[in-house]
């Protein structure tokens, strides 16, 4: 028993100096936590972000865990990839829709998940009485109908990454059981089309503070909830909309297939973590979950 | 107030893909083109020009003196120095597009703050057209904004029941064509109604109010398509509120600046009804700065009859005013970091309550929009309550294409100066360089290609001694006639004058607005442009005052008043000779505007300004 107990001790302590030897491999430094990630040619990992967390890269590359000068990456892009980078940060399920996009060879490997939001709805006073007749229905159903009385709904543009994240919820609204061939091309568009622009929802919250530019923006919690308190926010009266059924977007990092990327604990650096914020994005919270892909691919395609 | 010069009224060109001319944002400027004067000596801190459109010129001026010599310009153990100055949005756009020169128009920006980020993507589509790199981000800093409102005085819209009467483009049509005018709202002084709006080929507000009133008749809110734009509908719309025209032009202080001298006389309301602005010059004009710049010793004197601003019930658009740090070959790294720096100052809060006493609304979310922008000043803050889509580029050009025949036709007389003075060299350092005249004639010329197949042009010069008894002071070239057949006719005319004798100028203009007068057309804009390079110069200095007199009271009589007839006297004061004070006065008298082209190498693009007035 001893006998045996102690040849397991000896075969963990060889595992963990056996790791330790592959991790000085990897990482190149003596082993430390901070310094720079290393890729499999001993490089400074090249990852790149979608355009709306750029400074989530930019704390990563300040921190020298990825290389410096981090690029924008995305959806519409990212099955092709350029050769240098070796990982994404951008928000679940981009990579799996991009591995669809990719065919057979799948580009991304599984992700890991960095922060989550719950997504919210910031409604303008103008809306109160359309959202009112929606008595039973969800508030999701409710905005998704919304265009139809001349609402207009920020969600981001469907080709992004960010976008369809924002307008996954809407679009289950539409169809419920997931099924694509349920989902409704037009409204689906009319959503899209409702606002005169679509962009990422710091910026479209913003444009909830000037009058008549947008009347609904689904976007993070959090984020949606720091415009309605400014000055003007509160001027204009925005409430956000804790919408159900509960829906989250979340931050993910993929490593490229057949890369080294460790980066699952970086939402714990300081500076990444304020750069997650910054975005609505609760710090390391979430999972990373391909479940919506596959629907999502069909959102983008009908959206679009 | 502040004299105009050409650089704040540049005609200019290119509006999306390089196919339309564009131009001038409304406003009216402080410095001119030369970043000098306010700001002092630099030293040896990295200086950042600032090209931002002249209604926000004495703002940015403001929030750069804030800024320099300030630790927030400290960079990296040196420091940056902001010198914004005045240019026209359209202008800057063409200049970036086609090359920047430095002698010409000051020295290149840093930063970019035209009135509309749609400036930056025309300019980065005309770059790509020409296969260039984009200069303007795509998602500038915008720190303010304005909507375009149509500002009317508070009796006129009192009467519309405006706002529990909801008021837009539709109703401007109705009452442009009304038979009845003001007399069907129980004011028959009021006459006709008359609107102010500027060419939309260069002016930001003249453009949002033709996007308004297009998409008025399709009764969209965006996707405003080629289709739409060819429906009888919306083409009857468009020339309905275009006949009600008083004249266009580049900038829309002209319009706040003649309501405002006649508010003094009590015919502000003769003189136009409404006025497509933005909200930010109206709010101006209400507190008695009609062109937002207060000249030294100017002190505002709140008008008699204060303007209301109308946010069009069909829709608007905002104004957002970026600031563009421009990623072009002259931008260094100091530079560029300079530039930042400012970028971010202004944003501030401190900074952005200083934009919201200039009458804008604050960019940055953590300032409340209050005063001046209440109802005390005639705006509400919580209005547009609806925005319109910026239409596709595409769209844009057969918009502004379709408005070239939706326009108010015109009836000038141009009336040039042929008198000996204009054979001096343009340029007084060069003895070999082409004379006033030639310079002249050639602005005249192409200036021609401005008007419409319908407009009414023709041509008279002046200057003592013409004619064949050598006893005129001036000559019938060409009677006013449609330029479908006088265009030709016209340019070879012009191109065949020489410099003659002496300059009867009061006399010249008395005659040419009188016989204007007597062939007035109300169905279109009728104006005399008068070129000048001296003062009046008829051989007897005697009369010289009594003439001035009689001549600004006929042209006030016959200007205001319910029976008016009113000829539009532009007038173009060129070279340094020139009496700008005088012909000021004049154009004032018949509600138009003097045009300053003291450096004659501009009087090209002085003429292209004064033609943008029809």
């Amino acid at each position: 028993m001893l006998k045996s107990r102690g040849a397991a001790v000896i075969g963990a302590f060889v595992l963990i100096a056996l790791a330790i030897f592959i991790r000085g491999l990897v990482v190149g430094d003596d082993g430390g936590s901070d310094g720079p990630k290393k890729g499999d040619d001993g490089s400074t990992p090249v990852v790149a972000c979608t355009p709306e967390l750029v400074e989530v890269c930019d704390a990563l590359a300040d921190d020298g865990q990825i290389a410096a000068d981090p690029p924008t990456l995305d959806l519409d892009d990212a099955a092709a990839p350029p050769t240098e980078v070796d990982g994404w940060i951008t928000w679940n399920p981009a990579p799996a829709i991009a591995n669809f996009d990719a065919g057979q060879v799948p580009v991304w490997g599984e992700s890991d998940a960095l922060g989550s939001a719950r997504l919210a709805a910031l409604l303008d006073p103008a809306t109160e009485d359309v959202l009112r007749g929606c008595d039973g229905d969800s508030v999701w159903v409710c905005v998704a109908r919304s265009p139809s009385d001349g609402l207009t709904i920020g969600v981001g543009e469907p080709s992004t990454a960010e976008g369809l994240s924002r307008l996954a919820p809407l679009a289950e609204a539409l169809a419920p059981d997931l099924d694509p061939e349920a989902l409704p091309s037009s409204d689906l568009r009319a959503i899209v089309a409702s606002s005169d622009s679509q962009t990422d929802a710091a910026t479209m919250s913003g444009y909830a503070t000037q009058p008549g530019r947008i009347s609904i923006v689904v976007g993070p919690e959090d984020l949606l909830g720091a415009i309605a308190s400014t000055n003007q926010g509160v001027e204009r009266e925005l409430q956000v909309a804790v919408a159900t059924p509960e829906a989250k977007a979340t931050v993910v990092v993929a490593p490229r297939v057949g890369r080294d990327l460790d980066l699952a604990d970086a939402c714990e650096d300081d500076a990444v973590a304020d750069a997650l914020r910054s975005v609505g994005v609760v710090p390391c919270r979430g999972k990373a979950s391909d479940e919506l892909a596959g629907f999502l691919y069909n959102v983008r395609e009908k959206a679009s | 107030m502040t004299r105009r010069s050409w650089s704040r009224r540049t005609a200019a060109l290119g509006l999306a893909l390089g196919l339309v001319a564009a131009g001038c944002s409304s406003g009216s400027g402080g410095s001119d083109g030369s970043p000098d004067d306010p700001f002092g000596d630099p030293g040896d801190c990295t200086v950042i020009d600032v090209a931002v459109s002249s209604e926000k010129i004495d703002l940015m001026t403001d929030l750069a003196k804030g800024f320099n010599g300030s630790d927030d310009a400290d960079i990296d153990g040196g420091c940056a120095f902001v010198r914004p100055y005045s240019k026209a949005s359209g202008g800057a756009t063409t200049l970036l597009a086609e090359g920047w020169d430095e002698q010409a128009e000051g020295p290149r920006p840093v930063i970019w703050s035209p009135a509309a980020s749609s400036w930056g993507q025309i300019l980065n589509q005309r770059l790509a057209d020409s296969g260039q790199a984009a200069m303007a981000s795509s998602k500038p800093v915008s720190f303010m904004l304005t909507p375009l409102v149509i500002g009317m005085p508070k009796p006129m819209a009192d009467a519309l029941g405006y706002p529990q009467t909801p008021i837009g483009w539709s109703d401007i049509a109705q009452l442009a064509t009304s038979g009845e005018g003001w007399a069907k709202y129980g004011h028959p002084e009021w006459g006709a109604f008359k609107l102010g709006k500027t060419n939309p080929n260069f002016s930001t507000s003249g453009l949002n109010a033709l996007i308004g009133q297009n998409y008025a008749a399709t009764g969209k809110t965006r996707d405003l398509s080629k289709e739409d734009l060819d429906a009888q509908k919306t083409k009857d719309l468009g020339r309905q509120i275009e006949s009600s025209v008083v004249h266009y032009g580049d900038i829309t202080m002209t319009f706040l600046n003649n309501w405002f001298r006649t508010d003094r006389t009590g015919t502000s309301l003769l003189y136009a009804s409404a006025v497509a602005v933005e909200e930010k010059s109206l709010i101006d004009y209400n507190k008695g700065n009609p062109d937002g710049v207060l000249d030294p010793g100017e002190t505002p004197r709140k008008p008699k009859v204060p303007l209301v601003a109308i946010y069009p019930k069909e829709g608007t658009l905002y104004s957002d005013n970026p600031l563009y740090v421009l990623d072009a070959d002259w931008v260094s790294a100091d530079e560029k970091a300079g530039a930042e720096a400012f970028i971010d100052v202004v944003q501030r809060p401190a900074n952005q309550k200083k934009v919201l006493e200039y009458g804008f609304r604050p960019g940055n979310p953590e300032v409340a929009v209050g005063a001046p922008i209440a109802k005390a000043n005639g705006v509400d803050p919580a209005q547009p309550s609806k925005l319109l889509q910026v239409p596709q580029p595409a769209v844009m050009i057969d918009m502004l294409e379709n408005w070239k025949q939706q326009r108010k036709g015109a009836r000038v007389l141009l009336v040039l100066d042929v008198s000996g003075s204009m054979e001096e060299p343009a340029d007084p350092d060069d003895p070999a360089s082409d004379t006033k005249l030639d310079l002249a004639k050639r602005a005249a010329i192409d200036a021609l290609d401005e008007f419409k197949g319908d407009d009414e042009v023709g041509l008279r010069v002046f200057s003592t001694n013409l004619g064949p008894g050598e006893d005129e002071n001036y000559l019938d070239l060409l009677d006013v006639q449609p330029m479908s057949t006088n265009r030709e006719r016209l340019a070879s005319q012009i191109r065949d004058q020489l410099p003659q004798n002496a300059t009867p100028l009061y006399e010249v203009t008395q005659d040419s607005f009188e016989d204007m007068a007597d062939g007035y057309d109300p169905k279109l804009i009728n104006a005399v442009v008068l070129l000048t390079d001296g003062v009046n110069d008829d051989g007897d200095t005697s009369d010289d005052r009594s003439q001035l007199d009689e001549l600004l009271t006929t042209l006030q009589a016959g200007t205001n008043g319910e029976n008016a007839t009113p000829i539009r006297v532009f007038t173009i004061a060129y070279g340094k000779q020139a009496d700008f004070d005088t012909l000021e006065r004049i154009a004032e008298s018949t509600n138009a505007a003097a045009y300053d082209a003291s450096n004659p190498a501009t009087i090209s693009k002085v003429f292209t300004a004064v033609v943008s007035n029809f």
